[in-house]
This record gives C-alpha cells, structure tokens and sequence, in this order.
C-alpha cells in the first residue's frame, strides 16, 4: 500500500518537473519572440541623441516627441485615416455582398447552386499576384488609380470568393423550417435575409470580417499598385514608403511601426479567441 | 419556381458582378496580355508566344522560380516543424499555457510593413544600428557579422529567417486544435498498456497529426508563389536577382519596367504553379473526405 503511493509521489514529481522545464522553454521562446516588438517601443521612445548612445537598454528619459512629429511632420494622420477609408467600407462591402450571394444560393435551384459556388470557389486558384496587370489598365481606364473606390472595389472583389465560400457553409446550416415559418407569417425575401439569415449567420460572418480586416489593413501589394500618390497611401504601405525620409531617426520610424501595430495587437488581445478562430478558418478553408 | 430564381439573381448579383469584373475578367486579361507587348502607352502589339519564350531563357525567371523552391523547403517546412513542437509543449499544459499560446501568435498578425522594417533593422550591417551585428560583437564574434540583407548568400534567407518568426504562430495553432481532438482515452489506453511519453508521442500523436501536417505543409506551398509582401519591403529582390521570388519578378516587370505583356506572362506562369498545387491539393482532400464518411 505504501509502495504504490510513493511510487505514485514519485510519478507526480516527476511529471511536475516535466511541466516546469516545458514552462520554462516555453517561457524563453515567447521571450526571444516578443524581443523585437519590446526593442521597437523602447526605441520609440528615445530621442535620437539618446538612441545613439543608448541602442538597446530601456528609454532612461522615456518621452513621445517622437509619436508627436509623426503627426505634425509625417503626415501619419492622413495616413491613419486613409487605412480607416479604405478598411472600413471594404469589409463591410465584403460582409453584405457574401451574406446577399450566400442567401441567394440558399434560395436558388440545386443545379445552379453548385455551379454558381463552384464559380466563386474557382477564384482562389487567382492570386492578386496573377492580375496585377491587366487589373492596373482596367482600373486606370476607368479613372480609379489613386481612388479610394478603386482599392476598395479591388478588395471586395478580390475578396469575394473566400467571403461567399465561408459565409455560404454557415447559411446552409440555418435549417430551412425556420425560414419557412418566417415566409408563413408574412416575411418576404428581404425580411427573411435580415431577420433571420443574417443574425444566425453571425458567427460566420464575424470569421469574415476578422479575416478580411486584418489581410485589408496589412494589404501592401494592391496598395502600391492602386494608391500610387504618397498622400492616398494607408499606414502600412506609408511606414515603409518613406524609409528614406527617416534617416538616421530610427526612433521616429519606430514610432510609426509602433502606430501601424499597434490597433491591430491590441484588437488581438481584446479579441484574441475570436481573432484566432477567425484566421485559421480562413487561411485553412479556402 | 421562376419567382424563386428571379431572387436568387438579385441576391447573388452584386456579388458576381464585382467579383467578374475585378477578378475573372482581369485574370482572362492576363492571359490576353501575355500575347502582346505593352508598355502601358503605346498601342499593345501581339508578338504571340514571344513573351514566354523570352521568360523561359531568361535567368531571373528560373532563380525565381528556384528561389521559391528554397522559400518552401527554408520558410514553410521550418515554420510548420517550429509551430508542432510549441503546440507540443503547450498540449502538456504547463502553467501559463494560455498566455504562451496568445504570446507566440502575435507576429503572425503583423502586417510585413512593421515586421519586414523591424528585422531590416535587426539585420542592418551597422553595429550601432543592427541588433544581431551588435550582438555578434558583443559576444566576440565579429568576424561573422555580415551585411546580411546586402549580400547575395544571405540575402534570401535572412528574409526567410524573419517570415519563420513570424510565420510559425499559423501551424501552431493548428497543430493545437488538431492535438485537442485527439480523444485522450487513446493516450490513455497507450499508457496503460506501458507506454512512456516518448513512446505516446511518436506511436499515437504523431501519425494522428499526419493529416493536419500535410494540410499545412500544402497550404504553404500554395502559398509560397503568392509571397511578395517579404521580401518587397526587405529586399526588393536584391540584391541583383538573389532574393527574388515570382511575385516579384510580376511586379517589378509591370510595374517599374512598365512590360506589362511580359509581367502578364510571368503571372500566367504563377497561376499555373499555383492552380496545379491547388488542384492536387483538393483531389487529396476529396479522397480524405470519403474516407471520413466510411
């Protein structure tokens, strides 16, 4: 009797170790991971002398003057709202465009369905890489180059074959009934969208919006291909853009990574169960 | 019958009519283009298959295409092989797991903007300027400094040393959530029967994580012709052609040499790489589905 108990406090120590050396291996990664994010907020908040001297402690006289001449000097306040501009309408173009085709093939005849979602489905074979292009005379004829509506119907549409798909596969899981109540007391097309599709869609359009939001704010390549004027240019692109324009300001140009990340970390941290969810589905389903 | 169709192409319409116009069409464009030569001024004319034929003899399109070969096997294979072993430790849930877990993911989230500048600024040659130099110094190794994102050796992987850390957070959650539906009565049937943890890991884990493995080694390899974001804000390709990859190669050709004909043909050639992947990809899903429902 009194065998098996130390061998089972044997057992449990030795399991407890275990888990204290995976903690602390774990420890030391997230550490070594975080390490550049931690240097560029310290560094942010040097002042350039300091930075010089000082190039990888903690600020030892912490100050914002450098967050301070980004908006004065470096126009980042344009560049902020343009990111807001362009994000903002896109998505939720995105979002009521996917809900509006999932409800439609929802309605729609079994043969035209898989037809039409196999159209949609066909576009990830297109990366924006393979249209560049053609995409930049198209959009150029048409007076969209540095055009806020030119980026954002770039977005919506490059966006819309993940979106339907995604938003499609919560749609075909309402089951029809309720639909068909809804059609019994009255409601007609519109009404059974909104009233009832798009609530119990939710979750699967807050995938969407997650994973669209994220991929349109960090956009680069669509960006300088569209938004060829600095002044039009969303935070991201401008950040890198000007590089040349910071010299040997190294914590100012710290301080605009600092401001480009700094919505997005935090969103992720509020949201983090949501955002993870969000951007696995929709890097895995496409 | 016809009153439910008519609503079904109202719903539906918006959606396809954007995504026709500002995806397909211009992707039927490309293929149009590739047959001409245009410099985005003059009137395009059709030179036929000359576009291509000048790709295929040309060295930049072949280190490319070679240069994302090495992104797969450098990039994707690392990153995947890094986020498993994290998802391994976290799966034995030591204390503060969770807070590993939100850690490790955030530079996954980052645009390239902040992270390419971040680690162009880690690898500047500078001692003063670049943190990994200053640490080499620091610690008596000057002679293994480099201009790393300058030098045509070290080029490409230094930008594949930065998209590992930012990359590996993607496969480590995956890896979590495939590891969370393994059943524990398995684990606990294999222990009974006397097995160690090493034994656990290598005879039940793993082979049950095989499917995710290769769902994430082909994602990425999809993946790999697309990566432009990288190595434009690091590298440009530079220097020369040594840290180019086709997206570049696209976009560089359209945009800065303005041989949109030539940039369209170097994207058919992407989308092919591309399209061929996808299309092995979705037959093997398809094969994996059917067995589920046996």
């Amino acid at each position: 009797m009194t065998e098996t108990a130390t061998h089972r406090r044997a057992a449990r120590t030795r399991r407890l170790t275990g888990t204290i050396i995976i903690a602390a291996v774990l420890g030391i990664v997230s550490l070594a991971t975080v390490l550049p994010l931690v240097w560029m907020v310290f560094t942010s908040l040097k002042s350039p002398a300091e930075y010089l001297g000082n190039s990888w402690g903690l600020p030892l006289n912490p100050q914002w003057s450098s967050y301070v001449t980004l908006f004065t000097d470096k126009n980042f306040g344009r560049y902020f709202l343009n990111s807001l501009l362009v994000t903002v309408p896109s998505v939720a173009a995105i979002l009521l465009l996917a809900a509006m085709a999932s409800y439609g093939l929802v309605v729609s005849g079994v043969r035209s369905r898989g037809r039409i979602l196999m159209y949609f489905v066909l576009g990830q074979m297109v990366p924006v890489t393979a249209i560049i292009a053609p995409l930049y005379v198209m959009l150029r004829s048409m007076g969209l180059i540095n055009n806020y509506l030119g980026l954002i119907l770039t977005n919506i549409a490059g966006a819309m074959s993940l979106a339907v798909f995604l938003t499609y596969g919560f749609f075909r899981a309402i089951p029809r009934e309720i639909a068909d109540a809804a059609a019994i007391d009255g409601a007609g097309h519109w009404q059974t969208f909104w009233r009832i599709y798009v609530p119990l869609g939710a979750p699967g359009l807050a995938t969407v919006a997650i994973f669209e939001s994220l991929a349109i704010w960090n956009e680069i390549l669509v960006v300088i291909l569209i938004m060829q004027r600095n002044d039009l240019q969303t935070i991201n692109v401008a950040v890198f853009q000007a590089v040349g324009e910071y010299g040997t300001d190294v914590p100012a140009l710290f301080a605009g990574l600092t401001v480009a990340a700094l919505p997005v970390i935090i969103t992720y941290l509020i949201f983090t169960r949501q955002f993870v969810a969000g951007l696995t589905a929709g890097a895995t389903k496409g | 019958m016809s009153r439910r169709r008519w609503v079904s192409t109202v719903f539906l319409a918006p959606a396809l009519l954007i995504y026709t116009l500002l995806h397909i069409a211009p992707f039927l464009g490309t293929i149009a283009l590739s047959l001409f030569q245009y410099n985005g001024l003059t009137k395009p004319a059709p030179v036929g298959l000359a576009n291509y034929t000048s790709m295929l003899a040309s060295d930049a399109f072949w280190q490319a295409l070679a240069n994302n070969l090495v992104w797969f096997f450098g990039e994707v294979v690392v990153a995947t092989l890094v986020g498993l072993g994290l998802a391994l430790l976290i799966n034995a849930r030591p204390r503060l797991a969770t807070l590993f877990r939100t850690t490790l993911f955030i530079p996954y989230i980052l645009s390239w903007a902040v992270a390419g500048m971040l680690w162009s600024r880690i690898l500047n040659p500078a001692p003063t300027y670049g943190m990994l130099n200053a640490f080499l110094h620091a610690v008596g190794l000057e002679s293994w400094a480099m201009n790393w994102l300058g030098d045509a050796r070290t080029a490409l992987p230094s930008v594949i040393l930065a998209a590992i850390w930012k990359g590996f957070g993607f496969s480590m959650i995956i890896f979590l959530a495939g590891l969370q539906g393994i059943p524990a009565e398995l684990v606990e049937a294999a222990r009974i029967d006397g097995a160690g943890s090493t034994k656990v890991l290598w005879h039940v884990t793993l082979p049950l994580l095989r499917p995710i493995t290769s769902i994430v080694i082909v994602l990425g390899l999809i993946g790999t012709f697309k990566v432009f974001d990288p190595v434009w804000v690091m590298t440009q390709g530079g220097p020369g052609n040594a840290s180019s990859l086709l997206a570049i190669l696209v976009f560089r050709e359209g945009m800065n040499n303005f041989q949109l004909g030539y940039s369209a043909a170097l994207s058919v050639a992407l989308f092919v790489c591309t399209a061929v992947v996808m299309a092995l990809y979705w037959r093997f899903l398809g094969r994996s589905r059917v067995v589920e429902d046996d």
